[in-house]
């Protein structure tokens, strides 16, 4: 029989165990051992595919409440809504054919078909994970799927983001918009070369690093991918130049974020 | 099984909040996870109302930690750290009460909060020294001081609400 007092006195030393032991996890995990990663993803899959399964109930659930809430909606309103996605879904087409249009004129002028010298693979998103600093995804194919950290993640010819880890049959996926992206890219008819880095400040935006020194650009000018140095395919999609309150250029990305449940892989056989 | 529910909410809880806030529940256009901190907020609030409460003695909380590590796509041991900082300050402030005191606890809770946050903060930078050390672009930190500074400051203005729910109502009779 313990007293409460022999307890207590357990637990702060467990607290310190405990510390040690994250310390110590946290700098092997740091140092990239081999032998630890192998451990590491066979934990990161289990863990994340238990995840899927004790998720379901809360997903079905969430599923249910918005069918049995669209039951109520007045049909005028149902009828409304359809016409507003229906006249989204032709502004959304007109603007991919154009952005298509153009961009297959700028892969011809530049890189002829590179972009598809590139095998895809069609994943599915498991999981969406926003915190304080980054918004992450976790995608169900991984390394067994010969998918590598730095392939890009694509949807509708549109760059989505870049695959950061890869565990046997699961990987981690940050989109352009967070604030460790760093993309290479060309912009505009000009074809100036910049990185684009995620804004911290505004989720929706990306800021333009490395312009050069003297630059002109012009608002809606589209931003490709660039291939320096192999880690890009070039010519897909990042979005379009646009201009705050302040005259300040950014950058606008072309996909929409809230569409997240099939993505496509671009393995760049690193 | 609502007793076995009842001696281990603390856990049950604490692991239910890691794996829901996947669930993207938004307020002007940003995640609720970039603004409240909600698992610090209930691993301090669980241990004050509750001293006896010790997540089964560190182990489940270690365990929690390690699964918020894998889904946030952290390194191992990052939330580990982070949890089990609030978790000390909690027990400490816990021990040395006679009776709850609100303000000071939610002082405590603040304590607790920017220990954290600043390890948190090295952590990260330690993160992107690793990624960037071969890299030809920078990182300015900088940057990542704003939305720790507004999480740091709405988690700890949440803390009474999480309070009063669990102290009046949960936590009475959790023991693990």
């Amino acid at each position: 029989m313990k007293f409460a007092s022999s307890e207590n006195v357990d637990v702060k030393k467990n607290i310190i165990i405990f510390i040690i032991i994250s310390l110590i996890l946290f700098f092997i995990d740091r140092s990239d051992n081999k032998y630890f990663k192998v451990t590491r993803s066979a934990i990161n899959d289990g863990i994340i595919y238990a995840t899927v399964v004790l998720k379901s109930p809360f997903n079905f659930i969430s599923d249910t409440v918005s069918s049995f809430n669209n039951f109520f909606v007045d049909e005028k309103i149902i009828a409304k809504n359809k016409l507003l996605d229906l006249e989204n879904e032709v502004t959304k087409l007109k603007n991919e054919k154009i952005t298509l249009l153009l961009q297959l004129e700028n892969l011809k002028k530049i890189t002829g078909e590179e972009n598809y010298k590139f095998e895809t693979i069609k994943t599915k998103v498991l999981s969406f994970k926003s915190n304080i600093l980054s918004e992450s995804i976790i995608i169900n194919k991984g390394s067994l799927h010969g998918i590598s950290s730095g392939d890009p993640i694509v949807k509708n010819n549109m760059l989505v983001g870049k695959i950061t880890d890869v565990n046997f049959s699961s990987s981690y996926g940050i989109l352009i918009t967070n604030i460790n992206s760093r993309v290479p890219v060309r912009i505009g008819e000009k074809n100036y070369n910049a990185i684009a880095v995620g804004n911290p400040s505004n989720a929706n935006t990306i800021n333009l690093d490395f312009l050069p020194k003297e630059y002109s650009l012009n608002e809606d000018d589209y931003v490709y991918t660039t291939s320096i140095d192999n880690i890009m395919p070039d010519g897909i999609l990042v979005g379009q130049i646009k201009k705050d309150k302040q005259d300040k250029f950014y950058l606008k990305p072309m996909y929409d974020f809230n569409q997240m449940d099939y993505l496509t892989i671009v393995k760049m056989g690193k | 099984m609502i007793s076995f529910v009842n001696r281990y909410i603390a856990s049950i809880v604490l692991l239910l909040s890691v794996l829901i806030s996947s669930f993207e529940i938004t307020i002007l256009g940003k995640p609720i996870s970039n603004y409240v901190n909600l698992q610090l907020i209930l691993i301090y609030v669980f241990k004050i109302s509750n001293p006896g409460l010790n997540f089964g003695k560190g182990i489940f909380l270690f365990l929690i930690s390690i699964i918020s590590d894998v889904l946030n796509g952290l390194w191992f041991g990052t939330s580990g750290i982070l949890y089990f900082i609030v978790f000390a300050v909690a027990a400490f402030q816990a021990s040395i009460k006679l009776r709850s005191f609100f303000i000071s606890e939610w002082i405590s809770f603040g304590v607790s909060l920017i220990i954290a946050y600043c390890v948190f903060f090295g952590l990260e930078f330690l993160h992107h020294e690793t990624i960037y050390k071969n890299a030809q672009t920078t990182h300015n930190h900088m940057t990542e001081i704003m939305p720790l500074l507004t999480n740091f400051i709405i988690t700890l203005l949440v803390y009474p609400i999480f309070w009063f729910i669990i102290s009046k109502l949960v936590s009475q009779n959790a023991y693990r």
